[in-house]
């Protein structure tokens, strides 16, 4: 009997040892803190739960950055961390925040929209749980996320995901996914509690363009481009003929379907005044026939299945050497951004959205991201806001 | 919320049932190991550590 009991307690003990030693990672990770350094143009920060009061306290809420400009004008919303797995999307937000001045409109900047799926992992495959950024200060380092929310945070799935309010009958997983929640409801799961939020920010604030920034396999069709339905596909065909010509990059159009519900591009458009874009850039480290998913392969993009794959023709990028590094993913998003806004203002001339101090794609290329990423150590005093 | 208390209910249910079990075994060590594995994202969602 007592031996017994201590052959059990030593396996109990054993197996407290294995959740310890596999859990406190997860655990520091989940808890790890990203610095944001309010940039010249920051006028306000606030809460998401100030327009979805059902996620105060809970791991759904998110800053979102406001930047008044000098002078009155339109109204523009970025979101980046929508898939918290699509990282460009997130610094490209960063890079505004830290670096934008708004002469004319309001600009409102999302970094982590998704915030409980940035302290997620996915470790079946094998995702590093932190990635840095090379600066001229030093490396700033951000988690690395999942494509869903955590399940600490949203639990528990159901067995079909009934999309609301089309009833369209949706992948159990999407539940927790932040693009296919929209418009979401205040009393719904976590996860349209988000896209509610988003929602009625949208419509409260009369915003005008919504860009919402995301990255795609390059062996998925939609990749590479902007999305945008029927409202909005005048100025995105616009922006993405500008960048080509003028930047010399391609980002082509794809039309959002209007049979598939839940995605930002689709409803966005249809429950709020709001031009939404939603942007694709490539990023091999999400296609699944690649090597080891290691951080580096995240920052240069360079994989030699998907180079092989590459001169069969099987993916929807080209493809080289070269790879698809982390500042041409980012460059392309902040210059197709900054060019729909431009393009924005030259159609509706009494709401314009003018903005300065953002680097274009050339910039972002030659200098690296981490160029125009701020020193949070060196910031004034409340100017740090840690998400 | 009616359906994530009844989940949790289920999930008390089947740890209490690993539980039992892990107490009443006496000889196979590969079960008691597997009633342990079983065991932990059970008590983990029970005690909502996150």
């Amino acid at each position: 009997m007592k031996r017994d009991a201590l052959h059990k307690s030593v396996l109990g003990a054993a197996t407290v040892a294995l959740v310890l030693w596999g859990g406190l990672p997860l655990y520091r990770h989940r808890h790890h803190g990203v610095p944001i350094v309010k940039g010249p143009g920051v006028t306000d920060v606030l809460p998401l739960s100030a327009f979805s009061p059902g996620l105060k306290g809970t791991a759904g809420d998110t800053s979102v950055f406001v930047l008044r400009g000098r002078e009155p004008g339109g109204k523009a919303l970025i979101m980046g961390n929508t898939h918290s797995n699509e990282p460009e999307g997130m610094l490209t937000a960063l890079i505004v925040i830290e670096n934008a001045v708004v002469e004319k409109g309001t600009l409102y900047v999302i970094p982590f929209f998704n915030n409980s799926g940035s302290r997620a992992t996915r470790p079946g495959d094998g995702y590093p749980l932190y990635f840095d950024v090379a600066t001229d200060w030093g490396a700033r380092r951000f988690r690395y996320g999942n494509r869903d929310a955590s399940p600490l945070d949203q639990w528990p799935d159901p067995d079909v995901y009934i999309h609301y309010p089309d009833r369209q009958l949706l992948s159990y997983i999407d539940v927790r996914n932040t693009n296919r929640t929209w418009p979401g409801r205040p009393g719904g799961p976590l996860m349209e509690r988000v896209t509610y939020g988003a929602m009625e920010l949208m419509r409260r604030e009369g915003i005008d363009v919504a860009v919402d920034i995301h990255g795609a396999e390059t062996m998925f069709p939609v990749t590479n481009c902007i999305v945008a339905p029927e409202k909005s596909v005048k100025i995105a065909t616009l922006a993405s003929l500008t960048v080509k010509a003028t930047e010399g990059f391609e980002n082509h159009v794809e039309p959002s379907p209007s049979g598939f519900r839940g995605l930002s591009h689709r409803e966005i458009g249809d429950h709020a005044e709001t031009m939404p874009f939603l942007l694709e850039a490539p990023i091999p480290f999400l296609d699944q026939p690649t090597g080891p998913k290691t951080v580096e392969f995240l920052l240069d993009g360079k994989d030699p299945f998907l180079l092989s794959l590459s001169k069969k023709k099987k993916l929807f990028v080209p493809y080289d050497e070269s790879g698809w590094p982390l500042e041409k993913r980012v460059g392309q998003n902040l210059s197709v951004t900054l060019e729909i806004f431009r393009q924005f203002t030259k159609k509706t001339a009494a709401r314009p959205i003018v903005l300065r101090g953002v680097p274009r794609y050339a910039d972002v290329v030659k200098a690296g991201v981490g160029r125009f990423l701020a020193d949070p150590s060196k910031a004034a005093a409340g100017a740090v806001i840690v998400n | 919320m009616i359906i994530m208390i009844a989940y949790y209910i289920i999930t008390a249910f089947l740890l209490a049932l690993a539980a039992w079990n892990f107490v009443r075994e006496k000889d196979r060590r590969q079960d008691l190991v597997l009633y342990l594995l079983v065991m932990i994202p059970l008590i983990l969602r029970l005690l909502r550590w996150k």
